[in-house]
């Protein structure tokens, strides 16, 4: 019997309700996504502190806007010693998303996200880990998208009944 | 003003010495930033501390600047480096001048924890700088010698994607007053000739990578500035300006370049506009493109002539040749022999090429461009010492010698730099008093005196705002026009740009996102005030407008100081050849219709000039007999101790 490995998924892990999806096309690698990120996030200048982040390659004007997969089955949650109180996942939306307040920064979500480079990463400051969670306090939504100058970013629905 | 060193400003200036392998950090506050700023700013000031030496452009003691300000690094058109030293493009004598660049470098560098490089001696050896945070290193780069500049950066940052690389291509290998410096494909610093500094210091390239971030002392304040900017629309992309952005010139070739070679725009890290088109040209490279890189097409629109123009523009920035020194080349060999000033057989002699069909010859344009940038680039070509100084060699020698000395020197009619908009009266006395061409002046002054608006704001109510003229009458028409030229008052606007200039280089803001007609009116986004609010915001520095524009008014007065000191520029050198005066000339402008490309006839009166440089140096607080900055206008800027140097026999 074929197992519908979506609907396993679905029992267990409520799937994020939205996405950013990214148009290679329109980018031009400018960097305004994770400028805009670690300024409106983070209150400083500069790609470290971003939770997203550009690959330029700027001799081909080839460029990938990446971010936190907010992955079906994530492994950076089931890697949390604190589940559900450091790593959540949102009972109504479904976004995976580090509270800093319960984060104790054992880095374990770091090394369990199978992306090479992590899309969490440590701040060394605080000593808690950090992750893309869509701007979900943001009622304009993600600042990466609302900043971007060619409109490469959209905030699209990952729900069924969106879909056309 | 409190001191400000914990925010904005990476805090540290990097001193490396090729000759002795030695490398030094310095704290940034040691040069007052919160006086210079950063950028040209703080150069000055490093410059004048060292005693303005008489150094030779390639002395390996000539200091190579690459400086960057408080807001480099954060979102914004913000993402600029300045290069200053002492440059060989300069005429008839080498200058302390400077020149900017964007791409990624200048924030890297920021994030890396530099205000300033200081690079001095020279290596025995090819070597290239590898700066990773704290960690440098000078390392040999003999295998990248001879290498283009792509092909040098690309090199390095297989190593790692992250490494941001200022580099030189063989232009600046072999010493030629026409080579850049630059990163990426575009953002050059093309004026100057810093190429050759570079090369004349056997370095190749500088790669930095940092893991630092730019700390902002108001960032909820800052967040709210560029939300209001993000409200009216000012900040997206191609708003700022249009003629980076696709072909410039020449209606039908502009159709045949956007569809068969324009693949993507482009532009410096952080910045909203990214005005440059992206090109990829089968078989010769691919890179970003800005105004002057259109230099083959400027004279040669031709459809048939598309795929020559893109290739021109790539083949000059792999071999690292200013562009805008080849358009004015190409413009003069066009110019001479369609006036006969100059035959065909001539110009194949002079320039050791064969010219293509379309200026007479016989030759394919690939072999004429080749031959062409591939000799410039060899140091052997007799244009690769500037084509002023080459022009000034060969004029004497030809038969219409007296003709072609008229029409070299009102291309190139001041300092050794090509003409760009020399009608605008304002724009004449700025480049006057400075070392250069007006660089990326030359769009406010076009900006102050468009015959349009962008935004539809009329004219007089700019005048009122900038309390600067304004409009199309400060043109320097010929007598008899239709319209005559307005001397009165002109000195205001050039006062305004020079302090303005001073203050971009510095912070650095890209001038695109500062001109005055455009982007920041109505007075709430007025530049000047969105400046002093973002360096606010930024660096805790409490400045209004007031405090900003001293500080621009002090950059400025700074520069002309290493200036005196270093070349001991009068009133007398404030000048135009004299080829240039009361005489009728051609001065390309940008129409701001749909035709675009008008040619305007032009007259500098010598004797309303000389009235203007007095009106200025009246209004600047200088001394009308010498040019100098006065005592009192020195200290009114807390300069009393440049003062008491350069007043030393006046006292």
């Amino acid at each position: 019997m074929a197992v519908n490995a979506e609907a396993v998924v679905k029992i267990k892990f409520k799937k994020a309700d939205r996405t950013i999806r990214f148009d290679a096309d329109l980018c031009t690698g400018c960097g305004s996504c994770e400028l805009m990120c670690a300024l409106f996030c983070e209150g400083v200048g500069g790609p470290a502190m971003a939770r997203c982040r550009v690959e330029r390659d700027p001799f081909n004007a080839k460029y990938v806007f990446q971010v936190c997969r907010q992955c079906l089955a994530p492994s950076c949650y089931a890697a949390c010693p604190l589940q559900g109180k450091a790593q959540i996942i949102d009972s109504d939306t479904g976004i995976r998303y580090i509270n800093e307040e319960e984060c104790i920064g054992c880095k374990k979500c770091i090394k369990a996200c199978p992306f090479d480079p992590p899309e969490i990463k440590f701040n060394s400051e605080k000593k808690i880990s950090f992750t893309c969670d869509l701007c979900r306090e943001r009622p304009e939504g993600p600042v990466c998208v609302e900043y971007c100058p060619t409109n490469a970013l959209k905030v699209v629905s990952t729900r069924m009944e969106d879909r056309k | 003003m409190k001191p400000a060193n914990s925010y904005g400003w990476a805090g540290t200036v990097l001193k490396i010495d090729l000759t002795r392998q030695e490398i030094q950090t310095v704290p940034t506050k040691m040069f007052e930033p919160e006086k210079y700023i950063g950028g040209q700013g703080l150069c000055n000031k490093v410059f004048w501390d060292m005693g303005c030496p008489k150094i030779a452009p390639l002395d390996p003691e000539n200091p190579l600047m690459i400086s960057v300000g408080p807001l480099t690094g954060i979102p914004g058109p913000f993402n600029r480096a300045e290069i200053c030293g002492i440059g060989l493009q300069n005429y008839p004598e080498p200058q302390f001048t400077y020149s900017g660049f964007g791409g990624k470098f200048p924030s890297s560098m920021k994030y890396a924890g530099y205000d300033l490089m200081v690079i001095t001696g020279k290596a025995e050896t090819p070597v290239y700088i590898e700066i990773s945070d704290n960690e440098v290193q000078i390392k040999d780069a003999t295998g990248l010698w001879g290498l283009d500049l792509i092909e040098s950066q690309k090199i390095l940052m297989e190593k790692d994607p992250a490494f941001s690389v200022l580099a030189i291509g063989p232009a600046g290998e072999n010493l030629s007053s026409l080579a850049v410096v630059a990163t990426e494909t575009s953002s050059t610093a093309g004026q100057g000739g810093f190429g050759a500094v570079m090369g004349s210091k056997n370095l190749k390239a500088v790669a930095v990578k940092g893991t630092g971030s730019v700390k902002i002392a108001h960032p909820e304040t800052f967040r709210k500035i560029i939300a209001e900017v993000q409200a009216k629309g000012n900040w997206s992309k191609g708003a700022a300006q249009p003629w980076g952005r696709q072909f410039l010139w020449g209606g039908d070739q502009v159709e045949v370049i956007e569809e068969h070679y324009r693949k993507n725009y482009a532009g410096p890290y952080g910045c909203p506009y990214q005005c440059y088109g992206f090109y990829d040209v089968p078989g010769e490279g691919k890179g970003a493109v800005f105004c002057a890189h259109w230099w083959y097409g400027y004279t040669n629109p031709n459809k048939e002539s598309a795929r020559a123009n893109v290739k021109a523009s790539m083949l000059s920035q792999k071999l690292g040749i200013n562009g805008y020194e080849m358009l004015t080349l190409i413009r003069l060999m066009n110019d001479t022999i369609k006036d006969q000033i100059l035959t065909k057989a001539e110009w194949e002699e002079i320039a050791g090429v064969r010219l293509p069909e379309w200026l007479g010859g016989t030759a394919s344009e690939d072999v004429f461009l080749e031959t062409l940038l591939q000799s410039i680039a060899s140091g052997k070509s007799v244009f690769s010492q500037g084509i002023k100084r080459a022009m000034d060699q060969i004029a004497p020698e030809v038969q219409n010698s007296e003709a072609l000395q008229k029409i070299v020197d009102i291309e190139y009619p001041a300092w050794g730099y090509p003409q760009h908009y020399y009608g605008w009266i304002g724009l004449l006395l700025h480049v006057a008093l400075d070392v250069r061409d007006a660089g990326n002046s030359t769009d406010e002054y076009l900006s102050l005196n468009r015959p349009d608006n962008v935004l539809g704001v009329p004219p007089e109510e700019l005048g009122k705002h900038f309390d600067v003229p304004y409009g199309m009458a400060n043109f320097a028409h010929a007598p008899g026009g239709e319209e005559q030229a307005v001397w009165e008052g002109v000195e205001r606007q050039t006062q305004f740009t020079l302090i303005m200039q001073s203050l971009r280089n510095s912070c650095p803001i890209c001038n695109f996102a500062s001109l005055p007609d455009s982007y920041f009116f109505p007075p709430e986004l007025d530049y000047q005030v969105f400046l002093s609010r973002v360096l606010s915001a930024v660096t805790g520095c409490d400045l209004d407008v007031n405090a900003l524009v001293k500080i621009g008014e002090r950059i400025w007065n700074m520069r002309r100081a290493v200036i005196i000191e270093f070349e001991g520029r009068t009133r007398e050198a404030d000048r135009y050849l004299d080829n240039f005066y009361d005489v009728v000339w051609e001065d390309p402008h940008d129409s701001g219709t749909e035709e675009r490309l008008v040619v305007l006839k032009a007259y500098v009166d010598k004797k309303k000039f000389e009235a203007l440089k007095n009106r200025y140096y009246q209004l600047a607080g200088w001394d009308e007999k010498t040019g100098w900055p006065t005592r009192k206008k020195l200290e009114e800027l807390d300069l009393k101790d440049v003062a008491d140097k350069l007043l030393r026999d006046n006292k």
